[in-house]
C-alpha cells in the first residue's frame, strides 16, 4: 500500500505546475493558448487507448491534472471534451470516429456534453435520419465547441456546431457558458452515438472518469484556496499579531486542511481503482466529498479574510464563485447517491481488499 | 500509488474478523457493561493465546513482530466488533515506551509477560490540573539514595483498580524546562502509599483517580534516564492519535444503521430521501476517514514521524464518530435510545451506548482543542504572534 505519487506521476505533476505558474493563468478564466499547449503535455490522452493515440489506462494522471487545474482555478473543457467525448468517441466504430479522438488529444477539436436534465427530444425521422429539436438551457463552452455529445431521449447523438444556434449566457464564474437551440436539427443515424434509449450505458465509464475529474478539480481547489487563507492570516495584523495567532481563524483552518487532505487522498483512492477496476461506488461519494469540503473551503477563505475576501480584487472571491459553478455544470453531487437498498445486509461499508 | 492490502494482510484481517465473531459474544459484552470496566478477562486470555497481545512487539521479546500495517488492520477490525480493546491499548502503548527507552532487564521482565497477557498497566499520566497541558504535571519522585520518593495525585487513571503495574511520569527535576525535567516508572500497583478511587465516566466505564502518598520505589523501576522520559510519553500520545479504532467503530456504526432501515423502513433509504442523502454522506466521510488513518502507518513504516497527520487523524475520526452515533440515533428513533439492560433494544443498546462513548474520544488522548493546535502550528506552520 502506497499512498503516494510515483516518481514519474511526480515528474508529470511538476511540469504541469511550471507550465500553469509560467503562464501565469488568470482565475476563473478559459485561455485557448493553455489548452493548446495542455494538448502538447499529452493530458488529453489520458485515458485514452493507445490504439486510438492516447496514453492508455493513465488515470491517476486525470486526477493529478485535474488537481492542478483546480488549484489555479483555471477553467477548461476537459471535463466535456476529454472524460466524456473522447472515451464515447473511443467506443464507436469507425475512422470518422477515429478522428475526432486524434483531433481532441492534439487540442485541435472542443467538444461540449449537453447531458439529459435538459430534457432535448429526438425522434426518427426515416430510416437514416433523426430529428432533434428543444433547448439545452446553460451548456458549458458552447460558443466555443466544435461540436456536441447530446443526450436526447436518452440516445447519445454527435451535433456539429453548424447544426445549432448558439447564444452566450454570462455565468457567476465567467465561465464560458451559452443556451444551445435545437431547431428541428436533423442528424444522420451514423452519428448516434448509442443503442436507442441506452445513453447511460455507454456513458456509465466516462461518467466515473468525470467524476474523478471533478472531485480531483474541486480537492485542488480547495487547497488553492486554503493556501490563501494562510497566506493571509500569517501577514495580516489586528490587535498587534498576526490573525492567525488567533484560535478562531488557525482552528478553523486546521479542520479545513484535515478535510482536504482527506478529499486529496479520496481522490488518488479513485484513480487507482478506475485503473484498477474496483470503483463500484467510490466515485459517488469521492464526488459528494470533494463537493462538500469545497464549499467549506471556498466560503471560509471569504469569512477568513475579512471585508477584503469580498473584495473583487482579492483572489478569495474567485472560489466563492467557482465552487457552486463547477458543482452545478457537471454532475451536481446532490443528484447522485449510492443506493443503499443493494447493499449487503451484514457489513455496508466493508470496503474489500482495498482500503 | 497502491490501495491494495496484500494477500497476507486481507487473510490477517479475515483472521481477525473470524476471531472476533467468535469471541465477542454477547456474555461479553454484557459482563464490560455490568462492570463497568474496558476489560474481559476472558476475552484477554483468548487475544493472548493468539499471540496478538504481542502483535507489533519483537520476537525476541516474544511478540509475532508484526508492521504497522497489521497493527493498523488489528485495531479496526477489533474496534468494528466493539471488542473490548482498552487494556490492549494501554498494554501496547506502554510497552512500546518500555521498548523505547527501557533497558534489557526491563524489557526481558515485562514484554514476554504482557505478550503472554500476564500483566495489566494503567497510564499514570493525567493529573488534575495537567491534561491538555501535561508537561505540567506536579506529581513529584524525589531521589534519595537508590530509591525515590514518589507524592501526587493522577486522575482518569483506566484500569487502575485492575492493574499490576503503573507506569508513572513523575517530575524528577522542578528546576528543569517542564518537558525536561520528566521521568517514567513502573510501579507495582501493590506497593505501599497508593489508594485508588473511582470515577463514572458517561460512557458507564470506570476510571480513577490515584493518590501517592510517601510511596517508596527503587531506582531499578525508572524506564530511561532521568529527566528524559517525554520522549516515551510523547511516543504513547502519536499512537494514540492514529484513530483506526474510531474509524472503526463509525464503520460499525453505519453498518447496523443501514441494516436496522433495510429492514424495517426500507423507505427511508430511497435516493433522494433524506435519510438516504445523510448516510451518504456519512458513508463518503467514514471512506475518507479511513484514508487519513492508514495514511499514519504508512508514513510510520515509512521511516516518517506523522505529526501533523496524526493529528488530522484523530481530530476528525473522532468527531466523525460523535456525528455518526448522533445521525444513527436520530434516522432510527427512540428504539436506538434503549440501553442494554432493556426489552426491546437494538444490536444490544449498541446505539445508546455509542452515542454516550463517543464523547470521549474528542477528550482523551488530546482533545479536538489540542489536535487542532498541533496542525496548525506543526502542519500548517501558522504563526503563532
Amino acid at each position: 500500500m502506497d499512498f503516494n505519487l510515483t516518481k514519474e506521476q511526480k515528474m508529470f505533476q511538476q511540469t504541469l505546475r511550471k507550465l500553469l505558474e509560467n503562464k501565469e493563468v488568470e482565475k476563473n478564466s478559459f485561455s485557448r493558448d493553455l489548452w493548446e499547449r495542455l494538448a502538447e503535455l499529452g493530458t488529453f490522452g489520458l485515458g485514452v487507448s493507445e490504439e486510438l493515440g492516447g496514453f492508455g489506462d493513465e488515470y491517476e494522471l486525470i486526477q493529478v491534472t485535474a488537481y492542478e487545474l483546480g488549484k489555479y482555478l483555471v477553467h477548461s473543457p476537459f471535463y466535456e471534451t476529454v472524460t466524456i467525448s473522447a472515451q464515447v468517441f473511443g467506443k464507436q466504430e469507425g475512422s470518422v470516429w477515429r478522428k475526432k479522438v486524434e483531433e481532441i488529444i492534439s487540442g485541435q477539436k472542443i467538444i461540449s456534453f449537453i447531458d439529459k436534465a435538459n430534457n432535448i427530444i429526438a425522434e426518427k425521422e426515416d430510416l437514416k435520419h433523426w430529428r432533434i429539436y428543444g433547448k439545452a438551457e446553460v451548456v458549458s463552452f458552447g460558443q466555443i465547441a466544435d461540436g456536441f455529445i447530446c443526450s436526447a431521449s436518452n440516445t447519445l447523438f454527435y451535433v456539429s456546431k453548424d447544426q445549432v444556434t448558439s447564444v452566450d449566457l454570462d455565468f457567476i464564474d465567467n465561465r464560458p457558458v451559452s443556451q444551445i437551440y435545437f431547431e428541428n436539427v436533423i442528424v444522420l443515424d451514423q452519428n448516434r452515438l448509442s443503442e436507442v434509449g441506452q445513453s447511460e450505458k455507454i456513458l456509465e465509464f466516462p461518467r466515473k472518469l468525470g467524476r474523478l475529474f471533478t472531485s480531483s478539480y474541486m480537492t485542488g481547489a480547495s487547497q488553492g484556496a486554503l493556501d490563501l487563507a494562510i497566506e493571509y492570516m500569517n501577514t495580516r495584523e489586528q490587535f498587534g499579531k498576526t490573525i492567525s495567532s488567533f484560535q478562531a481563524l488557525s482552528h478553523w483552518a486546521a479542520d479545513l486542511q484535515t478535510m482536504s487532505d482527506a478529499a486529496l487522498l479520496f481522490t488518488r483512492q479513485l484513480g487507482w481503482e478506475i485503473t484498477n477496476g474496483n470503483d463500484t461506488e467510490t466515485s459517488i461519494l469521492c464526488l459528494k466529498y470533494a463537493a462538500q469540503v469545497y464549499k467549506n473551503c471556498a466560503t471560509a477563505v471569504v469569512q477568513m479574510a475579512g471585508g477584503y475576501g469580498f473584495m473583487m480584487e482579492y483572489d478569495m472571491q474567485h472560489y466563492y464563485r467557482n465552487v457552486l459553478g463547477t458543482e452545478q455544470i457537471y454532475e451536481a453531487p446532490q443528484n447522485i447517491s449510492v443506493d443503499l437498498r443493494l447493499k449487503d445486509q451484514k457489513e455496508a461499508s466493508l470496503l474489500g481488499v482495498t482500503i | 500509488m497502491d490501495f491494495a492490502f496484500t494477500d497476507e494482510q486481507i487473510a490477517f484481517r479475515n483472521e481477525v474478523r473470524a476471531f472476533c465473531e467468535k469471541e465477542v459474544t454477547k456474555e461479553i459484552m454484557d459482563e464490560i457493561y455490568v462492570k463497568g470496566d474496558e476489560h474481559s478477562p476472558s476475552f484477554y486470555k483468548k487475544l493472548a493465546e493468539k499471540g496478538w497481545i504481542g502483535l507489533d512487539f519483537p520476537v525476541e521479546y516474544g511478540g509475532l513482530g508484526k508492521k504497522q500495517i497489521e497493527m493498523a488492520i488489528f485495531r479496526e477490525e477489533t474496534a468494528y466488533y466493539m471488542a473490548p480493546m482498552m487494556s490492549n491499548e494501554i498494554n501496547n502503548i506502554l510497552t512500546h515506551s518500555i521498548l523505547l527507552i527501557g533497558d534489557e532487564n526491563q524489557k526481558k521482565e515485562f514484554v514476554p509477560s504482557v505478550a503472554k497477557g500476564n500483566i495489566l498497566f494503567c497510564m499514570g499520566y493525567t493529573e488534575p490540573g495537567s491534561g491538555s497541558d501535561l508537561a505540567s504535571l506536579k506529581t513529584r519522585a524525589v531521589k534519595d539514595g537508590d530509591k525515590y520518593l514518589v507524592n501526587g495525585q493522577k486522575i482518569f487513571t483506566t484500569n487502575a483498580h485492575i492493574a499490576d503495574y503503573c507506569v508513572l511520569a513523575a517530575r524528577t527535576d522542578p528546576q528543569a524546562p517542564k518537558h525536561k525535567g520528566i521521568s517514567l516508572f513502573i510501579i507495582d500497583m501493590k506497593t505501599k502509599g497508593i489508594e485508588i478511587g473511582p470515577l463514572w465516566t458517561l460512557g458507564g466505564y470506570r476510571v480513577n483517580t490515584v493518590y501517592f502518598e510517601n510511596v517508596i520505589i527503587d531506582e531499578s523501576t525508572r524506564i530511561g534516564r532521568e529527566n528524559e522520559g517525554w520522549k516515551a510519553l510523547a511516543l504513547a500520545l502519536d499512537i494514540e492519535r492514529s484513530g483506526l479504532v474510531y474509524v472503526g467503530k463509525a464503520r460499525r456504526i453505519l453498518d447496523e444503521t443501514i441494516k436496522y432501515l433495510n429492514r424495517e423502513k426500507p423507505e427511508c433509504l430511497e435516493p433522494n430521501h433524506w435519510v438516504s442523502e445523510k448516510l451518504n454522506g456519512l458513508l463518503a466521510e467514514v471512506k475518507a476517514a479511513r484514508l487519513l488513518t492508514y495514511r499514519v502507518p504508512l508514513m510510520q513504516a515509512e521511516g516518517k514521524v506523522p505529526n501533523g497527520e496524526a493529528s488530522m487523524a484523530k481530530l476528525y475520526t473522532t468527531e466523525l464518530l460523535k456525528k455518526v452515533s448522533t445521525t444513527a440515533i436520530e434516522v432510527m428513533g427512540k428504539d436506538a435510545l434503549l440501553t442494554h439492560k432493556s426489552m426491546r433494544n437494538l444490536v444490544n443498546g449498541l446505539f445508546e451506548e455509542n452515542y454516550r462513548s463517543s464523547a470521549m474520544g474528542t477528550i482523551v488522548a488530546g482533545t479536538s482543542q489540542i489536535q487542532r493546535e498541533i496542525i496548525a502550528k506543526r502542519g500548517l506552520h501558522l504563526a503563532s504572534k
